[in-house]
């Protein structure tokens, strides 16, 4: 509740001096609404960022440096963690091919391309599958995005790529009844 | 409707505006500005592309060639970064100066005003006729000696009315004893004439002469 709140503070405070002082747009990263289906025991979710990595990215991305963005998924009943989870989607370019390297996490998927909004597309998205409990009954699913920071190995410099988020965490909230769904 | 002159609160208020919040106003559209030309400049620099169009004969060069690609890379990355890093944290550095100079501002001002105004209505039981008027010594160190000295002022005028009251009061008496010394004496003066008078009148009558009162 205090971190929500102090979160909506800070945002509000960043938004408000960005906007007046300065031409530094960065991104608004947010979710896309988070898709869930149930098999007999796997939970499969599905949702992907929007306005995540749109300005200041390109020249990070082409960087050569391995980007990582980071997802974490709670489960909870109540106050109650139920389950936790972390995935890392990955990009790294590889500068003489011109092509991105781009793993997801959620699926242990890989793609190699050239093209840069399929590379956006792609790790961006998450996708999931886990094991559930039908008894857990109603639960609240709760993902949040970050960046961490990023060592470049050629310059050895650490930079902290949440900058270009404006320091903002997107989130997404659901609430499900596993029994019902089961 | 009455427009009143703006007071000396709302003066120094406007010059802090304009001297202090329009000068870093400035100062950071400057600062913004020439972010804004490094950035453009950073996006029309390109030398990869250029890099891989180059021939090369032999794996040195080409694994040189790939290391200059990937510092050139990381380079301008970093730099983006730094840039945004730089324009974001300036943005919201010069917030935080304004919200909180300006409390500072409000504070010391009302630490200001507020001891003006009570000796402004102390002043005015004064001329009223309060002498007994006394405010606390609180505020900021020139403050307290102003009331100090206000207080000094006040219980001296106290007392020079006190003295006064007493003076007059003196005056009044003396006045007073003086008129009842003369009114109790005048219808005494008559009296010795008198008796002077019966007892000449008594000595005719029995053949003895009283004294000449001359």
């Amino acid at each position: 509740m205090l971190e929500a709140l102090t979160g909506k503070v800070f945002a509000t405070i960043v938004s408000l001096s960005v906007f007046l002082f300065s031409s530094y747009t960065g991104n608004d990263p947010a979710f896309r609404g988070l898709n869930s289906r149930a098999g007999e025991h796997y939970l499969q979710l599905r949702t992907s960022l929007v306005s995540a990595f749109d300005n200041d990215f390109p020249d990070v991305f082409k960087s050569g440096a391995t980007i990582p963005v980071n997802f974490q998924l709670i489960i909870r009943n109540k106050s109650r963690t139920l389950l936790t989870r972390s995935y890392q989607n990955s990009v790294r370019y590889n500068p003489a091919d011109a092509v991105f390297d781009v793993r997801t996490g959620g699926m242990n998927r890989k793609l190699q391309t050239a093209s840069y909004p399929a590379m956006i597309a792609e790790v961006s998205g998450f996708e999931c599958s886990l094991p559930y409990d039908p008894n857990w009954g109603n639960v609240t699913i709760t993902l949040e995005a970050s960046l961490p920071s990023v060592r470049f190995e050629q310059l050895q410099k650490k930079v902290d790529l949440m900058v270009l988020w404006k320091y903002q965490k997107p989130k997404i909230s659901v609430q499900l009844n596993l029994q019902k769904i089961s | 409707m009455k427009i009143s002159r703006p007071g000396i609160r709302t003066w120094i208020l406007l010059l802090y505006l304009v001297v202090s919040i329009g000068g870093l106003l400035i100062l950071n559209n400057v600062f913004q500005t020439s972010q804004q030309r490094i950035q453009d400049a950073m996006n029309d620099l390109e030398l990869s592309g250029e890099l891989r169009q180059v021939q090369l004969f032999s794996h040195a060069d080409s694994l040189k060639v790939e290391k200059i690609m990937k510092t050139y890379g990381e380079a301008k990355g970093i730099i983006k970064l730094s840039l945004s890093e730089s324009r974001f944290y300036v943005a919201l550095t010069l917030f935080f100066i304004i919200i909180v100079s300006s409390l500072v501002f409000l504070v010391v001002l009302t630490r200001i005003s507020k001891p003006i105004r009570e000796l402004k209505n102390a002043t005015d039981q004064i001329r009223q006729g309060n002498f007994s008027v006394h405010i606390p010594e609180t505020g900021i160190h020139e403050m307290k000696q102003l009331k100090n000295s206000f207080n000094v002022m006040s219980r001296e005028l106290e007392n020079v009315q006190k003295r006064l009251l007493v003076a007059e009061k003196e005056m009044i008496w003396k006045d007073l004893s003086r008129i009842l010394a003369h009114e109790i004496k005048n219808p005494l003066t008559p009296h010795p004439a008198c008796g002077a008078a019966f007892g000449r009148a008594a000595g005719d009558r029995s053949g003895f002469r009283s004294p000449d009162p001359e």
